[in-house]
C-alpha cells in the first residue's frame, strides 16, 4: 500500500491524485476527479460500462490499475466532444438516432466507437459489428446503437472527403 | 448539499455541481413547504401527498415555468418525456419550460412508482387532467384580471390571450409562485384529441443529451459530503448463517463491520477499499442442508411429478380430459422455463442517511413508495420520518436488487449514523436479487375432425415467491427475514390453468397462452364450456444438492422469500 502521487491527463486536463497504485481507474475518475460519466457494470471488463481512452486506445478502466495510467493521457465520455458547444460525430448520432434506453451501457459503446472510427475511418459494417462485440446493452437498443455508429462512420468519412 | 431531486427537464436539465468529486445539486420546488423537500433526517415529511389537490401535481412559477410532479419513474422508457408532452399540450406552453419530478415520497403523489407498463396508463392520465385542470384555473383567473369572461379567451404558449390577441396574460403573472388551491375535478376538460399539436408527435427524449454526454446522473454518482463506502458480504449458499466474523479487523479504510443477524457489510471510507475489505474479512458462514435440487431437470422433474397440495378453480363448465378423449387429435407440448433474473447492467445502488431517528434514502427501484413502509419497519422508525428519493437505477426492467440494496444501504447507515453508498459486486447482484421462479408447461390441444382446436388445457407448474422479502409495504418481519437467511423458503406451486381460452385478464398465464390471438380455441366454449383450475403444491426446499452463487446459468443461491 503506497500513495505516491499519479500524474496523468484526464480530458486535457493535468491532475494529480495520491492513492494506491492498484486502485482501479474507475474509481479514480468518479470518486476523486468527479467524472461519473464512466460507470461500473461488472468490474471484471466483461460489460464495457467503465470504457475510455488511454492514449486514444479503449480500455476498461474497472480492471485498469491507474498507476497503469500514469504519465498518459484519459479521455472520458465527458471529454469526447472536441469543443464545448461541439459533439464528437458519435455523441450527435446517437442523439440523432435516440439510440438509448436506460444509458447505463452509453459510455461503453460510444467510447469504443470513437476509438474504433479513429482507428479506423474506413470501418464497414461488419468491422463496425466485430469492433462494438463484447458490449453489453440489457435494454436491448443494439440496433439503434449500430445505426448511431453507422451515421457516424458516414458523417465522419464524408468529412474528410470535403 | 442543498437539496436533490431528481428532475428531467426540456433543453436545461439541471447540471450537477461538481466539487472535491462531490455531486450535488440544487433544486427547489417553486410553491413546495420546507417539509416537503428538506433532505436531512429527523424531518417529519407528509404523511402522503394528497392526489386530489392539484397542487400536488402541478406548480408554475413566476418565470412561467412549470414542474409537474408525479408518482412514477423512469427507466429509459423515455416516460419522462412523454409526461412532458401531455403537460405541455394540456397546459398550452412550451414542452421545454416543462420539469418532471418524479418517484419521491416526500413531494410527489403515491402511484407506487412504475411497474406493469403502467407509467402512462396511470401517471399520464393523471398529469393530463391535471394539465387540463390547471389551464381551467389560468383561464379564470385571466378572465378576472381582463375583465374578459372565458369564453372569449383562448391559452396558447404560456399565455392566456382574447381572442383578438389585443390583451393577454402570462401564466408566472396569473399564478406565478403561488398555489392553485383547488381540487383536480373528477372530469377535467381535457383537450379534443383532435386539437393536439404536441401529443402523437415524435418528440426528441430529454434523457437522451445527458447520457451521452456523460451528464446524466443515476443513483450510482450520488455523492453526499462525509459519505463512506459500503459492500456487503454474502455466503455461498441459501440458508448459510453467520457464525463469526472478524468486526474488528484492522483493514486499509475500514470503518466500521456492519453486523445485523446474518447480515453483513464491510463500511470504509473509500469505494475500492469496501471492495477489498469486503473480500478481505475473515468469515465463517455454517454449511446448510442444499436448499434446491442439484440441477434443473431434477428441479422440473419434481415440479412435474409433485403432488399438488391445494385446488383452486375457477369457472369449471364441462370436463376438459373427456373433451380431450374424444378429440379426433391432441397435440401436446412441454416447456420448461428456467429462473429468471431481471438483471441489470449494473447491480444494484443506494445511499443512505439515516440519523435523528429519520432517514433518507436514494434508490434505484421502480417502487419508492412501499419501500418506504418497509423502510420504516426495517429501521423502527415512524414512517412519516422517512423519506425514499428514486433516481435513475443501472437499468431497471422490473423487480430486481434495487430494493434489496436500499434496505441494505438503510440498514448500513442506520448503524453508521452518516452517510452512505452502497453498491452492490455484480456477483451479489445476479446471485441475490429477487428472481422469477421456474415453471414447467404443459399444453394440451384437443382438435375436431377439421384441425380446429376445441379444447385446451393449459397447465403450469411453478413456485410462488414471485414478490420478495422487502420492497413491498408489509415488510417488517418480512426484512428481517432477509436478514435470517435460515428461514428462507422457496413455497412451489402448481398451477393449472385448464381453460378453453379462459382469460383473467393481468395473470400471467394469459401473457404466456399461445392462442391468444382470436384462433380456434376463441370459438371453442360455445362447444364445450370453459374450464380453470389452479393447483397449488407446498413448500418444497432443502432438496438435492447446492445451488452455486458465482456459476453461470446454474440454480441461483437465493430466491424470493415466500
Amino acid at each position: 500500500m503506497s500513495a505516491k502521487p499519479i500524474r496523468m491527463t484526464v480530458n486535457g486536463r493535468r491532475e494529480t491524485v495520491e492513492v494506491d497504485g492498484t486502485t482501479p481507474l474507475l474509481y479514480v475518475l468518479r470518486n476523486d476527479l468527479g467524472l461519473a460519466g464512466t460507470h461500473f457494470g461488472c468490474g471484471l471488463a466483461q460489460c464495457g460500462a467503465c470504457t475510455v481512452h488511454l492514449d486514444g486506445s479503449a480500455i476498461r478502466s474497472c480492471v485498469t490499475p491507474v498507476e497503469a495510467a500514469s504519465g498518459k493521457s484519459i479521455t472520458t465520455l465527458e471529454g469526447l466532444a472536441p469543443a464545448p458547444g461541439v459533439l464528437h460525430a458519435v455523441q450527435q448520432a446517437f442523439i440523432d438516432e435516440q439510440a438509448a434506453q436506460c444509458g447505463y451501457c452509453l459510455s461503453g459503446w460510444i467510447m469504443t466507437a470513437a476509438a474504433l472510427l479513429a482507428a479506423n475511418p474506413q470501418a464497414s459494417d461488419a468491422d463496425i459489428r466485430k469492433g462494438l462485440t463484447g458490449l453489453k446493452c440489457r435494454c436491448g437498443a443494439h440496433m439503434s446503437i449500430l445505426r448511431a455508429v453507422k451515421l457516424a462512420a458516414s458523417r465522419m468519412a464524408a468529412a474528410k472527403k470535403a | 448539499m442543498d437539496e436533490f431531486l431528481t428532475t428531467h427537464k426540456g433543453t436545461t436539465r439541471r447540471d450537477f455541481l461538481a466539487a472535491g468529486g462531490v455531486l450535488v445539486v440544487s433544486f427547489a420546488i417553486p410553491g413546495r413547504a420546507a417539509s416537503e423537500t428538506a433532505l436531512v433526517p429527523g424531518t417529519a415529511w407528509p404523511a402522503a401527498i394528497d392526489p386530489a389537490s392539484l397542487d400536488s401535481w402541478l406548480r408554475i412559477a413566476a418565470d412561467g415555468s412549470v414542474t409537474a410532479s408525479v408518482g412514477k419513474i423512469e427507466a429509459g422508457m423515455g416516460i419522462g418525456t412523454a409526461f412532458a408532452q401531455l403537460v405541455a399540450e394540456e397546459l398550452d406552453v412550451a414542452i421545454d419550460r416543462v420539469t418532471i419530478v418524479m418517484g419521491d415520497t416526500a413531494a410527489t403523489v403515491d402511484q407506487r412508482g412504475t411497474g406493469s407498463s403502467n407509467g402512462i396508463m396511470e401517471g399520464g392520465s393523471a398529469l393530463r387532467r391535471a394539465a387540463a385542470e390547471g389551464r381551467a384555473v389560468l383561464l379564470g383567473l385571466a378572465s378576472t384580471k381582463l375583465g374578459v369572461p372565458v369564453e372569449g379567451l383562448r391559452a396558447s404558449d404560456g399565455e392566456v390571450l382574447t381572442a383578438d390577441g389585443s390583451k393577454r396574460i402570462a401564466y408566472g403573472e396569473l399564478i406565478g409562485g403561488r398555489t392553485f388551491d383547488v381540487k383536480v375535478s373528477e372530469t377535467p376538460r381535457t383537450k379534443d384529441p383532435r386539437d393536439y399539436k404536441l401529443v402523437g408527435k415524435p418528440v426528441p427524449r430529454f434523457d437522451i443529451p445527458p447520457k451521452v454526454e456523460g451528464r446524466y446522473r443515476y443513483v450510482t454518482d450520488l455523492r453526499l459530503p462525509a459519505m463512506l463506502h459500503a459492500r456487503v458480504i454474502r455466503p455461498q449458499e441459501a440458508g448459510a448463517r453467520l457464525v463469526r466474523a472478524d468486526v474488528d479487523a484492522k483493514l486499509p479504510g475500514l470503518v466500521k463491520v456492519v453486523r445485523r443477524g446474518d447480515f453483513l457489510a464491510v463500511v470504509c471510507e473509500r469505494e475500492e477499499q469496501a471492495i477489498d475489505a469486503a473480500r478481505r474479512l475473515a468469515v465463517e458462514w455454517s454449511r446448510p442442508a442444499a436448499m434446491f435440487w442439484k440441477d434443473y431437470d431434477a428441479l422440473y422433474a419434481a415440479l412435474r411429478e409433485g403432488k399438488p397440495k391445494a385446488t383452486k378453480e375457477q369457472g369449471v363448465v364441462g370436463d376438459v380430459d373427456a373433451a380431450l378423449a374424444r378429440a379426433a387429435r391432441v397435440v401436446e407440448a412441454r416447456y420448461e422455463y428456467p429462473f429468471q433474473s431481471h438483471a441489470s447492467l449494473g447491480p444494484a445502488c443506494a445511499v443512505a442517511d439515516v440519523r435523528d431517528g429519520g432517514a433518507v434514502v436514494w434508490c434505484g427501484g421502480q417502487k419508492p413508495y412501499p419501500l418506504r413502509g418497509a423502510l420504516a419497519e426495517l429501521l423502527g422508525v415512524a414512517r412519516d420520518r422517512v423519506r425514499v428519493v428514486w433516481m435513475p437505477g443501472p437499468g431497471s426492467y422490473g423487480m430486481n436488487d434495487a430494493d434489496d440494496c436500499a434496505a441494505d444501504a438503510a440498514v448500513i447507515g442506520q448503524a453508521l449514523g452518516r452517510p452512505v453508498r452502497l453498491q452492490y459486486m455484480r456477483a451479489e447482484g445476479t446471485g441475490w436479487d429477487p428472481k422469477g421462479p421456474p415453471i414447467a408447461f404443459r399444453l394440451r390441444a384437443g382438435l375436431d375432425g377439421a384441425s380446429e382446436a376445441f379444447a385446451w388445457d393449459y397447465e403450469a407448474r411453478g413456485f410462488s415467491g414471485r414478490v420478495r422479502a422487502n420492497g413491498t409495504e408489509a415488510a417488517g418481519r418480512a426484512a428481517d427475514r432477509r436478514l435470517q437467511r435460515e428461514e428462507h423458503r422457496l413455497a412451489a406451486v402448481l398451477r393449472r390453468i385448464v381453460s378453453f381460452r379462459q382469460r383473467a385478464q393481468g395473470e400471467p398465464h394469459d401473457r404466456l397462452e399461445p392462442l391468444d390471438a382470436d384462433g380456434a380455441a376463441h370459438r371453442a366454449p360455445a362447444r364445450s364450456g370453459r374450464h380453470g383450475h389452479v393447483f397449488c403444491l407446498g413448500v418444497v426446499r432443502r432438496r438435492g444438492g447446492a445451488g452455486r452463487a458465482h456459476g453461470s446459468g446454474g440454480i441461483p443461491p437465493a430466491l424470493p422469500g415466500g
